[in-house]
């Protein structure tokens, strides 16, 4: 065996056998026990104060979905307004269980109809003003 | 202590019992600072090195996995503080000051105070070049003992790379102690 090779067993031997001493190791464990006692407190509030996080954004996705909501679709007046003028589009009341044909004798019936009431109210303005003319001609 | 003591220490652990926990702490901190000094060289650092290393190990009980042994997690988690503290001291060379100039510290004990020194003057001989992993594959494997499989699952280092970054260490010491006989 080499020289540097028996001095390197009897130094590795004798590192081996040397423990560090722990001075005070009543201290170190109080020291460490109070460490995880003060990253307890900390992950509690860490706890908290997510659950906080957490909870406001609920309450501001709700929020939105509450304006968007309100936003986009038609208030109550205006679907007031539209059920008005789809329900007094005359249908009849028993439409649901009209036969196809039946619906478009109807339809054509109830177009005509309009046509005849618009051609009316034409007639009636120009009658009215063909009126005002004469009047203000004499 | 055995281990299905331990294992039953940890359990109570995870359930926030302090007081089981203080027993781990109790059972192991003489451990913990014996790798820790070793690695280190300093009392101070690896005083501070046990705590942050108690500390992790608090936060991170679900971590464990109850079916390797508990002193091989502790290794590792000891080893990663170490080696972090290690590399950031390395580059000031704060951990190989002379032995004359580091002043003595408050300790009740002068004797232990002395025993350390001496131990860590000892470490520091032979092995004040060593690179910071070499230092500590040199410590597990060559001081504390461990089998090349268990080193491997502490660093996360392949056998290969384990057995060469050995074979370097003990090179470097080998060629301290050649240099410190010419000077003799």
């Amino acid at each position: 065996m080499k020289e540097e090779d028996r001095k390197y067993e009897e130094w590795l031997r004798e590192l081996k056998a040397k423990q560090p001493v722990l001075t005070n190791p009543q201290q170190l464990t109080t020291d460490i026990l109070q460490r995880v006692s003060a990253s307890n407190r900390k992950s509690s509030r860490k706890r908290l104060y997510s659950f906080g996080s957490w909870l406001s954004g609920i309450a501001a996705t709700l929020l939105l979905c509450f304006l968007l909501t309100e936003t986009l679709s038609p208030n109550d007046e205006d679907s007031g307004f539209i059920r008005a003028t789809t329900t007094t589009s005359s249908l009849p009341p028993n439409w649901e269980s009209m036969s196809l044909t039946e619906k478009g004798s109807y339809l054509i019936a109830y177009q005509k109809k309009q046509k005849r009431q618009k051609e009316f109210i034409y007639n009636s303005i120009q009658k009215k003003r063909l009126n005002e003319i004469a009047y203000e001609n004499k | 202590m055995e281990e299905k003591q331990i294992q039953e220490l940890i359990a109570r652990s995870r359930r926030q019992d302090t007081t089981a926990f203080a027993l781990l702490v109790t059972e192991f901190q003489p451990f913990v600072f014996r790798v820790a000094f070793r690695l280190l060289c300093n009392e101070d650092e690896a005083k501070d090195m046990t705590q942050e290393t108690f500390l992790k190990i608090w936060l991170s009980l679900n971590k464990y996995n109850q079916e390797k042994r508990f002193s091989t997690w502790l290794y590792k988690i000891t080893c990663n503080t170490c080696y972090d503290r290690l590399r950031t001291l390395l580059p000031h060379h704060k951990e190989f000051e002379p032995i004359d100039t580091i002043q003595v510290a408050t300790e009740d004990n002068p004797e232990t105070c002395m025993a350390n020194k001496q131990l860590k003057e000892m470490i520091l001989q032979y092995t004040r070049d060593l690179a910071p992993q070499q230092r500590l594959i040199f410590i597990l494997r060559d001081v504390e003992e461990l089998d090349t499989a268990e080193v491997e699952t502490i660093t996360g280092l392949s056998a290969v790379q384990i057995k060469s970054t050995l074979y370097i260490a003990r090179q470097k010491i080998r060629n301290r102690i050649i240099q410190s006989g010419e000077k003799l």
